[in-house]
């Protein structure tokens, strides 16, 4: 007889109905429980789009700057002593046939300061360096303000002034004097930041001509910065030691600058590690306090669950209830954590001049760790209301 | 104990006589150690949790001293949290919630949440829940406990034109003014049936 008994069931959208009500009657404790998962999801997104935007940023650089780039410079020599490039080493990497431009830069002993009345030792650490009139196309160097060496200031007493140097100086835009090397050099142009060799943000710069006259300096050079065809990059560095000292090839040592970007990039990612295991600590917490939040509330609500289990609740549709409360806050800490996230790294990213990139698996990953915060901390609540026996429950009051 | 279809009684016995007990075990709420309880022709005690969730749902109405109200909800609302469990949409949960609320004179109440509602009118909306699933039998533990006694008397009179209208209902009380009120009576003391008096 009994069988005619049609059990009791639940829609999926009555379950969700349920569960959204028992959280808008508690509206201020559900958003306080769901800040803690917002807080977690919001810092895990934000680091990982702030490193993605500074990686996306860095690789956009490297493709406008190109990766065609190769430095030459002088090693040790056989006996452990530092060697030299021969004077003539620019013009026969000139010459080869896969090379499209070279420049050539030289260290300097000399100093650059403010004025004469500034002492000898407060440099500011400002590298003095001749380089050659084609320096900043070769590296893709942007002038800021002004102009950069050319043919003709080249044998005058000029200076063009690094970003950083600039700054130290005081300097923010050219026809002014600064003191360099015991005489007054006039400063034509300041440089932005290099991103393919940013030891010149903290130099000045000035013609090798000039150089040669006043302190008396060669001309062989520090480094030499070369252009190669786009395809022969890596036939071209292995021919440049020999070309640019045919005697010492070994005394000659070459690289790509472009690969330590790369290399920066990468070991950005995995600095963003640790920021990511703080973030998932935070959204641990964010979760303890969600189950908190659950306990609490199937002790308070035990009159409730009893009346249901009066009304013909099962034990399930009892579970039910409560993980649904509980799956729904941490997808709302979830959801309002990866906006908040979102807008940090657009923020962040948009103060440093880097484009904007919210990586959509940390989006989905935000999201199904909420789910699974929010399933583990209901878990047990869930499983409490439903063991209570209806009569306990009604009892309770 | 046999309550017949249409009865109107009451359970009379002073505190820890056992009948809140009763009222759980013929509610199937709770499971008799001994003895068995027959619901609408289905053996309670042969029943798992599923079936008898649904033997709630559809054949018993309780009615309680606390009313137990969904705070945040309006009337309608917690009317038709009667019907949640047995399966009717929510469209027409609403209908015949709004419908059963009329019915025992709250019509002009409907969207009012029960902190705005008196003593008297929250035990209506209870009672409306208790009836909107049209249940074979309704319990009513101590249904006026909370009330003064005037609206006492007219959940009394309520509980009376609803059983007029065919509805199967038991009051559990102490309260022997309230008792000699209803046609039938069962008292009991000590967790036995004293005397059984009709009318």
């Amino acid at each position: 007889m009994s069988s005619t008994l049609a059990r009791g069931r639940l829609s999926a959208a009555d379950v969700l109905r349920v569960g959204a009500s028992g959280l808008a009657t508690r509206r201020l404790r559900a958003g306080l429980s769901g800040l803690g998962v917002a807080i977690g999801i919001a810092s895990m997104v934000a680091v990982l789009g702030v490193s993605e935007s500074s990686k996306a940023d860095l690789l956009a650089a490297l493709d406008r700057l190109g990766t065609n780039l190769l430095e030459v410079g002088p090693g040790q020599t056989f006996a452990g002593e530092s060697a030299e490039l021969p004077e003539e080493a620019p013009s026969m990497v000139r010459h080869m046939g896969s090379v499209g431009e070279a420049s050539a830069t030289k260290q300097l002993s000399e100093t650059v300061r403010r004025t004469d009345r500034i002492d000898e030792a407060e440099t500011g650490g400002i590298a003095v360096i001749a380089a050659d009139p084609g320096l900043a196309r070769t590296l893709g160097a942007r002038v800021k303000r002004g102009e950069f060496l050319d043919a003709a200031t080249a044998d005058y007493p000029t200076v063009v002034l690094g970003h950083d140097a600039a700054r130290t100086l005081g300097i923010s835009r050219p026809g002014v004097n600064v003191w360099l090397g015991e005489r007054w050099f006039s400063v034509v142009g300041i440089l932005a930041p290099v991103t393919l060799d940013s030891d010149l943000d903290n130099s000045a710069l000035i013609g090798f001509a000039v150089a040669e006259r006043l302190f008396d300096a060669d001309r062989s050079p520090s480094t030499i910065n070369v252009r190669a065809a786009d395809d022969q990059v890596e036939e071209t560095r292995e021919l440049l030691a020999a070309t640019a000292n045919p005697e010492h090839p070994e005394e000659v040592e070459v690289s790509r600058p472009s690969d330590a970007l790369e290399a920066e990039a990468a070991a950005k990612s995995a600095f963003t590690a640790l920021f990511l295991g703080l973030g998932a600590v935070a959204l641990v917490v964010g979760g303890v306090g969600i189950a908190n939040v659950m306990v609490i509330s199937v002790l308070e609500r035990r009159s409730e669950i009893g009346l249901r289990r009066a009304l013909g609740a099962t034990r399930r549709h009892i579970a039910a209830q409560f993980l649904t409360e509980s799956l729904l806050l941490a997808l709302l800490g979830g959801a309002s954590g990866a906006a908040l996230g979102a807008a940090v790294t657009a923020g962040y990213a948009l103060s440093q001049g880097w484009p904007a990139v919210v990586p959509a698996p940390a989006l989905a990953g935000a999201f199904g760790a909420a789910l699974a915060i929010g399933a583990l901390a209901g878990l047990y609540p869930a499983a409490r209301a439903a063991r209570l026996s209806p009569t306990e429950a009604l009892r309770s009051v | 104990m046999v309550v017949e279809e249409g009865e109107l009684l009451c359970v009379v016995g002073p505190s820890g006589s056992g009948k809140s007990t009763l009222l759980h075990i013929m509610g199937t709420l709770e499971r008799p150690s001994r003895g068995s309880v027959q619901v609408a022709g289905h053996d309670v005690s042969a029943l798992p949790d599923r079936e008898l969730a649904a033997l709630r749902s559809r054949h018993v109405g309780f009615v309680f001293q606390q009313f137990f109200l969904l705070e945040g909800a309006s009337a309608v609302e917690n009317v038709a949290q009667g019907l949640l469990y047995s399966g009717v949409p929510a469209r027409a949960r609403r209908g015949r919630a709004e419908e059963q609320l009329r019915r025992v004179g709250l019509g002009h109440r409907l969207t009012h949440r029960s902190a705005q509602l008196s003593g008297g009118e929250r035990q209506r909306v209870a009672i409306a829940r208790a009836l909107v699933g049209r249940p074979s039998i309704v319990f009513a533990d101590e249904p006026t406990g909370n009330l003064d006694s005037q609206s006492g008397w007219q959940i009394v009179g309520l509980l009376r034109e609803l059983n007029r209208d065919g509805t199967t209902i038991v009051v559990i009380t102490h309260d022997l003014e309230l008792a000699a009120a209803l046609p039938r009576r069962v008292h009991i003391r000590d967790g036995q049936i004293e005397i059984d008096e009709r009318e």
